[in-house]
């Protein structure tokens, strides 16, 4: 082969291999390496490379075909990883629209109730020793048994602290959720770039 | 002639031809371009054979191997057929077959 020749044809496939730059290194490496063989088959059989070339198509044109071709045996739907991802973000949207604040207020809820169960059982001492006409009216039941005194306020201690308890749980429980969705998540991201 | 035509009939049976010439002895593309170049309704060019030869390939009828010639010389990628091209080659020639025998029956019944 002449070298201008050779210069002509390298040229061609130069091009053509700028237009398949969307394709994987090592399918474009055997794409030009088989149009590189036809050329040389070609000029074997005494054709010179403006002849070879005026049977090729515009280079683009050319890369497209091999392009469009890759695009439709791989455009399969990845139905698994779309059912994935929707499952995610629809278990995760409604964790945080629904789940999430109502464990966060429960949890809250039962802080304020342990807050107001201390205060009860202090009014409830109080009423047997001052006399304030408001907590006077105030009647403290618990299971329809009416306390006054001392017992009054050990009661209120005893269930602030177990509100405080249950919210301190619902309080881990958000954190927790929190957690587990954002793990997810992250997982997800990374499984995406795999 | 009505190049129209033409061409339909060689996009439809261009892969029917490549695969036949496959299936009696491992070829590359080159030499497919070569022997379709003797019959003009087949005549065929890289552009077309080698993206058609991928596409085969990724749907598992050809398999690839290269085949260095000569020192000094470009290698050659070789196509041979695989168990599921058989396959396919077969339902082809069904095909064929029954595409043939419904032409000449549409022409022989209804055309008189």
């Amino acid at each position: 082969m002449k070298n201008n020749d050779r210069d002509i044809l390298e040229k061609y496939l130069a091009k053509v291999d700028k237009y398949l730059k969307y394709l994987p290194v090592s399918e474009k490496a055997d794409i030009l390496s088989e149009l590189k063989n036809s050329f040389y088959e070609r000029s074997k059989s005494s054709q010179s490379a403006a002849e070879i070339i005026s049977h090729m198509e515009d280079p683009k044109d050319l890369a497209a075909k091999f392009i469009s071709n890759t695009i439709i045996k791989d455009d399969k739907f990845p139905w698994k990883k779309f059912m994935q991802t929707f499952v995610f973000y629809s278990t995760a949207s409604i964790t945080w629209v629904i789940v999430i604040p109502i464990l966060a207020s429960l949890s809250v809820s039962f802080f304020f109730s342990s807050g107001v169960s201390v205060l009860a059982g202090i009014m409830g001492l109080v009423k047997d020793i001052i006399h304030i006409p408001i907590i006077d009216s105030m009647k403290f039941v618990f299971f329809s048994y009416e306390f006054r005194g001392i017992p009054v306020l050990v009661l209120g201690l005893i269930l602030a602290i177990i509100f405080l308890w249950i919210g301190i749980l619902f309080w881990k429980l958000v954190i927790k959720v929190v957690h587990v969705v954002q793990m997810q998540k992250y997982r997800m991201g990374n499984s995406k770039t795999l | 002639m009505d190049h129209e035509w033409l061409s339909q009939i060689k996009r439809g049976t261009l892969e029917y031809s490549v695969i036949l010439l496959i299936k009696s002895k491992d070829r590359y593309g080159y030499e497919l371009i070569q022997i379709l170049e003797d019959y003009p309704m087949l005549k065929t060019k890289e552009s077309t054979i080698y993206p058609l030869l991928r596409r085969l390939q990724k749907n598992g009828y050809l398999d690839s191997y290269w085949d260095g010639v000569e020192e000094g010389a470009s290698p050659r990628k070789y196509y041979r057929i695989t168990a599921m091209g058989i396959e396919y080659l077969n339902e082809l020639n069904r095909d064929w077959q029954s595409l043939i025998e419904s032409i000449i029956d549409i022409g022989d019944e209804h055309t008189k």
